[in-house]
């Protein structure tokens, strides 16, 4: 038995609801919105997990399924919490619902996409590009910091500088110009995160357990996520195979981090060097599936199926 | 402090305070070919983390720089940048002890029902764990027996356990969740379970007290540091 959770219209959910289905395999839905309808209770003992799930009425042990995949969102952003204060008691109830879902998927056996643990990594970019060079991937020249002055000097000494967040918060990577320049006195409140552009060819790598599927993006955009507002042209995106050393690379990665499934940002220069910027642990994985034909929500469904933990 | 006070007897150590970075007037932190953390406190001081041999991490609150003085609509988004920053220049200090995690700046504070499973998998008897939507909110760091309970609260460094004599099955799992834990310093509360004498786990975490260890940890951390390449 599979459990599948979070709103199940959005994209990649529904893919791998569907490559589920398609399998045959026996399945449950919970509906993030419905959660009043839902009870979930955790219990450990003797170094089993064990427990129940109720889903609008029916109650299945939490050690029936071989694996999960829950696309949460936060739930304070619920449409069904918005006329409620934190403290309510439906608030509670629905954080109450959450942490235990998550505590379960961080012990439980099986394939659990993703832990919360490994995937709070992502946190902080730098840290993680801290791991991510362990692994064996140049990571871009980065400086991150409070000093114009400095600021101005790394940008002396590479030809085209960018920022961008150093959380997980997502952020629009910008290339740095004379307008940002101007302003530059504003990060003395708050420490900023700059780093030397690097050209080439981006490449988004899934992992899946152990294996990888890669699409190249094409784009003049700084950051292809937003490149119609960037350059007025959307990417364009073609399927790729990795040689065998950098997919095995992508995979240790992964594993390192303590991911079942991750979208990895590369980027491969000219003289065939690989930068790696970011491991997504939570990849809307279907707008790629969608531009190249990548079977990637079908690896996803037979990952969790083979109801084995890859790290 | 404590560790501080002690150590510097034998020791050339500094103290730093998260009161003392959060009004540092510049930070200048670089990954790359190297990677440099540099930060100028309010007074002039300028702390460079190369200077140092190795770093004793007890960071509990997040050196948060301004963030928190930031307007209301941004003071979420600076204080997890700061977060974040803090967690990277952490990790790139020398032979840090107690290295910052995505779970802790000190190392990883784990809920109950990962330590109730990694302290199950170490050996230890472990009381059962429960916890469903209704009685969440105080399960992650509450320990697994009563309050009331008689306790022996212990702390362990490298491979010896401070604190009280152990039988050696009991201390075998305290090693053994030591190593799982990943964290060099580690505190383990364990209880007498009813009125026999057998210990069961109680709880853990990554920032113990370190007078627990008294005199004997202090000599043992000292021994580390001169270890540690120039």
């Amino acid at each position: 038995m599979i459990l599948l959770g979070g709103i199940l219209s959005e994209p990649p959910l529904r893919l791998v609801i569907d490559r589920l289905r398609e399998l045959g395999a026996e399945i449950v839905t919970l509906n993030q919105r419905r959660f009043p309808q839902c009870a979930v209770r955790l219990e450990i003992s003797k170094g089993r997990v064990g427990g129940v799930l109720d889903v609008e009425g029916t109650t299945y042990p939490l050690a029936g399924f071989a694996g999960a995949y829950l696309r949460l969102i936060d739930d304070l952003e619920l449409p069904e919490l918005r006329a409620e204060s934190e403290d309510s008691a439906l608030a509670r109830k629905c954080r109450g619902i959450h942490d235990t879902l998550l505590r379960w998927m961080d012990v439980a056996p099986g394939c659990m996409i993703n832990r919360s643990s490994p995937s709070a990594s992502n946190m902080s970019k730098p840290f993680q590009a801290q791991i991510v060079r362990r692994v064996g991937f140049r990571i871009p020249e980065t400086l991150i910091t409070t000093d114009p002055d400095a600021v101005r000097a790394f940008r002396a000494a590479h030809s085209r500088i960018i920022y961008k967040s150093i959380s997980g918060t997502r952020s629009v990577v910008q290339t740095i110009n004379a307008e940002d320049l101007d302003r530059l006195d504003d990060i003395r409140w708050c420490p900023t995160q700059f780093q030397a552009f690097v050209e080439g060819t981006e490449v988004r790598v899934h992992v899946v357990g152990n294996q990888t599927f890669a699409a190249a993006v094409r784009t003049e955009a700084t950051d292809y996520r937003y490149a119609v507002q960037q350059t007025g042209t959307p990417a364009e995106l073609r399927p790729v195979i990795l040689s065998d050393e950098l997919a095995a690379r992508c995979v240790r990665l992964n594993q390192t981090i303590g991911l079942e499934i991750s979208g990895i940002d590369l980027k491969v220069t000219p003289d065939d060097q690989v930068y790696c910027f970011e491991v997504n642990p939570s990849p809307a994985f279907s707008y790629y599936e969608q531009h190249t034909g990548l079977p990637i929500a079908q690896a996803i469904a037979e990952h969790l199926l083979s109801g084995q933990r890859s790290v | 402090m404590w560790v501080y006070e002690e150590l510097s007897k034998t020791v050339d150590c500094e103290l730093i305070r998260s009161s003392d970075l959060d009004l540092a007037r510049r930070w200048e932190h670089r990954l790359g070919d190297r990677d440099t953390v540099e930060i100028e406190l309010e007074d002039g001081t300028v702390i460079c983390g190369s200077a140092y041999r190795g770093v004793l991490n007890r960071t509990a609150a997040i050196p948060a720089c301004l963030a928190p003085y930031a307007v209301e609509p941004d003071r979420d988004y600076a204080m997890g940048e700061a977060a974040a920053f803090a967690m990277s220049w952490l990790a790139c200090l020398p032979n840090v002890l107690n290295r910052p995690t995505p779970l802790g700046m000190s190392g990883a504070w784990r809920h109950m029902s990962d330590w109730a499973m990694l302290a199950g998998a170490a050996g230890f008897n472990v009381p059962d764990y429960r916890q469903d939507q209704d009685d969440w909110s105080d399960k992650g760091q509450r320990a697994l027996v009563p309050e009331q309970s008689r306790r022996v609260s212990l702390v362990s460094f490298g491979s010896r356990i401070y604190g009280a004599p152990l039988p050696a099955n009991v201390e075998q799992a305290c090693l053994r969740l030591h190593q799982l834990a990943e964290v060099d310093f580690l505190g383990v509360e364990l209880a007498y379970q009813d009125a026999s004498d057998e210990l069961i786990f109680s709880y853990a975490t990554p920032w113990p007290d370190l007078r627990i260890g008294g005199n004997d940890l202090i000599a043992d951390l000292a021994a580390y540091i001169d270890e540690l390449p120039l």
